[in-house]
């Protein structure tokens, strides 16, 4: 049980990564809204994770030999990728709407990733406080 | 007086063995809380080193601080438990009246 | 790379939006300066000035992962290049032998466009700085 816990701990603090590489990625695309063949740059990790992590699915195993189904070790690290698209004459590639509400849903998805850490951590701390 | 008939018989009386030395039942457990020592000092030393990137200003994430500041912390506060609990049964075996 | 980075983005973004409006700013306040500078010893008129900017980031481009997201930053002011406007105006001391005045080449219209350009962008690169400061705020509450 302490495995799945900390394997817990360790996917989320790969999100929290992810989200605060996607925050660095964010405001460069923000403050280049206006440079000339300026690509914008995006963090991809969630896809990643879909794939790597399958979180209903776990087999039973009646003996520690038999094979894992269903649950994996590797945690995917987040990719930063460049787009392709141009939206204005000058060769600029950054939408500033998309930006700013990739922006918003981010900071919240980050705030969300912390309190759930820290309820894990609180749910530890407890487990080892009671009498 | 020839005492060699007892003798004999003497001889083919069971003997009390020698109770067998107790186990130590310690090894298992003190194996298990020298692990738990190990992984909280780990941690403490992963802690430590992160700080020391925050302050010199590396590359590092504050979340990874944080979070490796609680995983200290939390193996700590285990082990301490984990300790008190042994000291505490112990003292309790050591209370036992025969 | 610190874990102040997107706040330094954020920051340069702002010093490069502050920066275009000075510039948009000197441009209206000069739209009818017709003696700009004294060039060979005839007055010019002023010229337009530009921002240049782009994007800071390390020129490698060998390994796309391993680019640095820097932020944006001035390069240069230059001025455009476009010709004067000639307004036909005899009266004024500055108008020629045919009575034209070589007004400088600042267009309002355009100038309030890029005003507000400037603004919004300054504005947006404000909320991502508080963004990502409300994530490290947030970063340190974990386990408090």
């Amino acid at each position: 049980m302490g495995e799945k816990m900390n394997q817990m701990i360790g996917i989320m603090s790969r999100a929290l990564d992810a989200s605060s590489l996607r925050q660095k990625s964010i405001s460069n695309n923000i403050a280049n809204v206006n440079t000339p063949n300026f690509k914008s740059t995006k963090v991809s990790f969630e896809e990643m994770l879909q794939k790597e992590v399958k979180s209903q699915f776990i087999g039973h195993r009646s003996n520690a030999k038999h094979v894992l189904i269903g649950e994996t070790d590797q945690i995917p690290s987040p990719k930063l990728e460049q787009g392709n698209a141009v939206f204005q004459n000058s060769g600029n590639g950054v939408d500033l709407d998309y930006e700013m509400t990739k922006l918003s849903e981010n900071t919240i998805w980050y705030q969300s990733l912390a309190y759930g850490l820290n309820e894990e951590f609180n749910l530890l701390k407890t487990a080892i406080r009671a009498r | 007086m020839n005492i060699s008939a007892i003798q004999a018989f003497t001889n083919s009386l069971p003997t009390i063995n020698k109770p067998q030395s107790t186990t130590d039942s310690s090894p298992s457990f003190g194996a298990m809380l020298n692990q738990y020592i190990q992984d909280a000092n780990g941690a403490v030393k992963d802690f430590e080193s992160k700080s020391l990137s925050l302050a010199k200003g590396e590359a590092i994430n504050l979340h990874d601080v944080t979070i490796a500041a609680q995983k200290a912390s939390i193996a700590v506060s285990l082990t301490t438990q984990v300790r008190d609990k042994a000291v505490e049964a112990y003292q309790e075996m050591m209370r036992m009246q025969i | 790379m610190s874990i102040f980075q997107s706040l330094s983005i954020s920051g340069s973004a702002l010093t490069a939006n502050r920066l275009k409006l000075d510039v948009v700013s000197s441009n209206l306040a000069n739209a009818n300066t017709t003696r700009g500078q004294l060039v060979n010893g005839e007055w010019v008129p002023y010229r337009r000035k530009m921002v240049e900017v782009t994007a800071n980031q390390s020129t490698s481009f060998t390994n796309l992962l391993q680019r640095e997201l820097s932020g944006v930053q001035v390069n240069k002011i230059v001025e455009d290049k476009s010709p004067f406007q000639a307004v036909y105006d005899p009266s004024n001391p500055d108008s020629n032998e045919q009575g034209y005045v070589m007004m400088p080449n600042v267009d309002v219209t355009k100038e309030m466009v890029d005003l507000m350009a400037a603004t919004r962008s300054y504005e947006a690169n404000v909320t991502a700085f508080n963004a990502g400061k409300s994530m490290l705020v947030k970063a340190l509450e974990i386990g408090r």
